[in-house]
C-alpha cells in the first residue's frame, strides 16, 4: 500500500495529501483542498498522514466527486477569509457576487446525481466530516421529500412501518391537516 | 438478525436491512456494537480521529445503485432538520424511529434555529362580483390568507393563517416571536403557531390599550404581550403593561425611563418593534415626535432609547443576522434606492450603511406606505417588491432580479411587517388550553381554516 518513492517525494510535495479510496485509487490532493474534511485535518494535525491517507468507507468513484467538490470550495474558503458571510464589504461585492453565483451552479450542478450516488456523497461528506457538503447534500435530499407521504417515504427508502395501527391513527388524528 | 455487514469499512456497525421484521432504526443499543475493522490497519489514534465526527452512528453500507439507499439515524435527523413543519409532523407516521426524531424537544429548538425568517404576504382571494347579482345571490366570498413566502425555493409555504370572510369578523396580525403569532379579532388578543395549528387566548387588554410589542421574557422563558395606553396628547399618561397567554399573570410595569440623555419620549412606540440583543426597538417617530428608537429590555422590562443613523421618508427596523438594522427607502410610487444601515457596534450605537441597492425604476404598488402593510421587505437575502400586477420581484443586494413570482388570483397583495420562522416547539401554554376544555363559550376560531 504505502508504495515506492513516498519519502522522497515528500518534501517536494509538503503541501499535497494523497488519498486513498476503499478501492485502492489514489489521489492527490493540496492540503487547503484535504482539509475542508475536518476528519483529514486532525489527521493531518496527528500527523498521521505519511504514505497516505487510507479511507476504507469511499469508492473511489465518490471520492473523486467529494474531491471535486473541496477543491472548488477550498477556493472559496480562501477568498472568503477574512470576510463575514453575507455582509462583505460593498466593494467587494461585485466580486463576491460573481463568484457565489458561480458557487452556487457549480453545487446545484453538483447535485445532479441519482439517488444512491447522492446518498453515497452524504455518507461520505459524514465520514469526512465536510459540513459544506454534508448541509448541502442533506438539504438536497430535504427538497426532494418534503411533499413526499409518508407511504412514499417508506417505499423511498425501504422502512419498515414498526408503528401499531393505533399509533399510526394517532399521529394522523392529531395534525390530519398536515396530511392533506 | 441478518446484517449486512461491509468488510471494508474501518468502522463497522451491525445494521439490520429495513425489510427485517425488527427494525433496527432507532435501536441505539445495536448502534453501539461497533467494531473496528481488520482492514483498516491504522492506529487507535487514527481510528478515534474518524469517530470525531459528529454521532455515535456509523453504520454504513455500500449504496449500490440498484439498491435502495440506507440512511443512519444520525443522517435522518439532519435532513429532517431541514424539512417545512408540516412535513415533520407529516414524517412522524414513517416509523418509529422518525417518531422518536422528530418529537425529542431538543430537536424542536435546532429545527427552529435552522428555519428561515420568512417574510409574511398577506392577499385576498376571492370576492368577485357578479354581473348579475339577482341571477347570483351567492357572490365569491373574500378569503384573507397570510402565507410564508420562501426566498430560497422561490415558492410560498402553505398558508400560515387563514381568515375567511365568512368568520364576519377582523384580523389583524400584530407581532411574531419565535414561531408565534400575535393576532386579534375584535377587542380579543390570540396566540397561535402556524406550524402546530395551536393556539390560546390572551388575557383582555384594557380599554384604550395598543400593542407595542410580542417577546420572549427571559428570566421566566414567558411570552409576553406589551401593551401602552393613554391619550394622544402627550407622554405623561402613556402607561405600558404586559399580558402573559392563558394566565391571569401581567400588570403594569409603568411609565417608561424617558430621562435619558435628557430626551422625553413622547407618545406611543411606532410600527413593530425588531428584536436584537435581547431588546425590542421601535423605529423613530418623525418630524415633530422626536428622532430617537426606543428600545424596551425584554430582561428587565426597562426602556430607554437610541439614536437612528437617519432620518428617511420610509424607514423600519429589523434584525439581520442578530443585529439591529434599519432599512430605508426613498420615493412614493417609484422605489429606486433602498438602503440596509446595520448597527454593528451595539454597545457604541455605530451605524454602517452596509448595502445601497439601486433598482431599476421599480413602479411598486400603489398602497400606501403605513406601520401595517408594506409592498416592500428587505433582508439579508435581497429585497422584495410588490407591483400593482400582483408579483412579487425579488432583488439580489446588486439590484439584480432574482426572481419574479406572479400571484395570480389574488388581490390587495401586501407583505407585513413581519417574518414567520416555524417553530415546533411545544408550549405549556397551548397544553393546557387543549386539556381545559373551558373554552365551549367560545367561537371556534377559522386561523386553520381548510389549511
Amino acid at each position: 500500500m504505502a508504495s515506492a518513492g513516498s519519502g522522497d517525494e515528500k518534501a517536494a510535495a509538503a503541501a499535497m495529501i494523497t488519498l486513498i479510496s476503499s478501492d485502492n485509487e489514489k489521489f492527490e490532493v493540496t492540503e487547503a483542498t484535504a482539509t475542508l474534511s475536518q476528519t483529514i485535518r486532525h489527521m493531518i494535525e496527528d500527523g498521521c498522514t505519511d504514505g497516505g491517507v487510507p479511507l476504507p468507507n469511499v469508492t473511489s468513484k465518490i471520492l473523486a466527486r467529494v474531491i471535486e467538490y473541496c477543491k472548488k470550495h477550498a477556493t472559496a474558503a480562501a477568498g472568503e477569509e477574512g470576510s463575514s458571510s453575507s455582509f462583505s464589504d460593498a466593494a467587494f461585492l461585485e466580486v463576491d457576487r460573481a463568484f457565489l453565483e458561480e458557487l452556487e451552479e457549480f453545487d446545484d450542478a453538483f447535485l445532479e446525481v441519482d439517488r444512491a450516488t447522492l446518498f453515497d456523497l452524504i455518507l461520505a461528506a459524514n465520514y469526512l466530516d465536510i459540513k459544506g457538503l454534508l448541509n448541502l447534500t442533506c438539504q438536497k435530499v430535504a427538497d426532494s421529500v418534503k411533499g413526499k407521504t409518508p407511504e412514499q417515504i417508506r417505499e423511498m427508502y425501504n422502512i419498515v412501518n414498526d408503528l401499531t395501527p393505533e399509533e399510526e391513527a394517532e399521529i394522523r388524528r392529531e395534525t390530519q391537516w398536515a396530511f392533506e | 438478525m441478518r446484517s449486512r455487514a461491509v468488510s471494508h469499512y474501518a468502522i463497522q456497525i451491525q445494521c439490520t436491512r429495513a425489510a427485517d421484521p425488527v427494525s433496527s432504526w432507532h435501536n441505539r443499543a445495536a448502534a453501539k456494537q461497533t467494531t473496528i475493522s481488520r482492514e483498516g490497519g491504522r492506529g487507535p489514534d487514527a481510528a478515534a480521529s474518524m469517530e470525531s465526527t459528529e454521532g455515535p452512528t456509523k453504520r454504513q453500507q455500500v449504496a449500490s445503485a440498484s439498491a435502495s439507499p440506507y440512511i443512519p439515524d444520525d443522517l435522518v435527523r439532519r435532513i429532517l432538520l431541514r424539512l417545512p413543519s408540516r412535513s415533520v409532523l407529516r414524517f412522524r407516521a414513517v416509523c418509529k424511529a422518525w417518531l422518536q426524531l422528530a418529537s425529542d424537544p431538543v430537536f424542536a429548538l435546532e429545527h427552529h434555529a435552522l428555519q428561515p425568517a420568512l417574510p409574511l404576504v398577506s392577499s385576498l382571494r376571492g370576492g368577485a362580483r357578479s354581473r348579475n347579482p339577482l341571477a347570483d345571490p351567492d357572490p365569491d366570498p373574500v378569503d384573507c390568507r397570510v402565507e410564508a413566502f420562501d426566498l430560497r425555493a422561490g415558492e410560498f409555504r402553505p398558508a400560515a393563517v387563514r381568515f375567511p370572510d365568512d368568520s364576519g369578523r377582523q384580523f389583524r396580525i400584530h407581532g411574531s416571536c419565535d414561531g408565534l403569532l400575535l393576532l386579534s379579532s375584535a377587542d380579543r388578543f390570540f396566540v397561535c403557531n402556524p406550524a402546530t395549528h395551536q393556539w390560546t387566548r390572551l388575557p383582555s387588554p384594557l380599554r384604550s390599550s395598543w400593542l407595542a410589542g410580542f417577546y420572549r421574557h427571559g428570566p421566566t422563558g414567558e411570552y409576553r404581550a406589551l401593551f401602552f395606553r393613554g391619550n394622544w396628547a402627550g407622554w405623561p399618561r402613556t402607561n405600558y403593561y404586559i399580558l402573559v397567554p392563558d394566565s391571569r399573570k401581567g400588570g403594569g410595569i409603568g411609565l417608561p425611563a424617558e430621562k435619558a440623555a435628557g430626551y422625553r419620549f413622547r407618545g406611543s412606540p411606532l410600527g413593530p418593534p425588531a428584536l436584537a440583543h435581547g431588546r425590542l426597538h421601535w423605529m423613530p417617530r418623525r418630524k415633530k415626535q422626536g428622532h430617537k428608537i426606543m428600545v424596551f429590555d425584554t430582561a428587565t422590562e426597562v426602556v430607554t432609547v437610541m439614536d437612528p443613523p437617519l432620518i428617511r421618508e420610509h424607514m423600519w427596523l429589523l434584525e439581520v443576522g442578530g443585529e439591529l438594522a434599519m432599512a430605508s427607502c426613498c420615493g412614493r410610487r417609484v422605489v429606486a434606492t433602498v438602503e440596509l444601515w446595520l448597527l454593528q457596534d451595539y454597545a457604541n450605537g455605530i451605524w454602517a450603511c452596509r448595502h445601497s441597492v439601486r433598482l431599476p425604476a421599480v413602479e411598486v404598488s400603489s398602497f400606501p406606505f403605513d406601520e401595517s402593510w408594506r409592498v416592500f421587505f428587505m433582508s439579508e437575502g435581497g429585497v422584495v417588491v410588490v407591483t400593482p400586477e400582483q408579483k412579487l420581484l425579488h432583488y439580489g443586494m446588486d439590484g439584480a432580479l432574482l426572481g419574479s413570482f406572479p400571484c395570480n388570483g389574488v388581490r390587495n397583495l401586501k407583505i407585513t411587517p413581519y417574518t414567520l420562522k416555524e417553530s415546533l416547539v411545544r408550549h405549556a401554554f397551548f397544553e393546557t388550553h387543549e386539556n381545559a376544555g373551558d373554552r365551549d363559550d367560545e367561537l371556534p376560531l377559522p386561523f386553520f381554516k381548510g389549511l
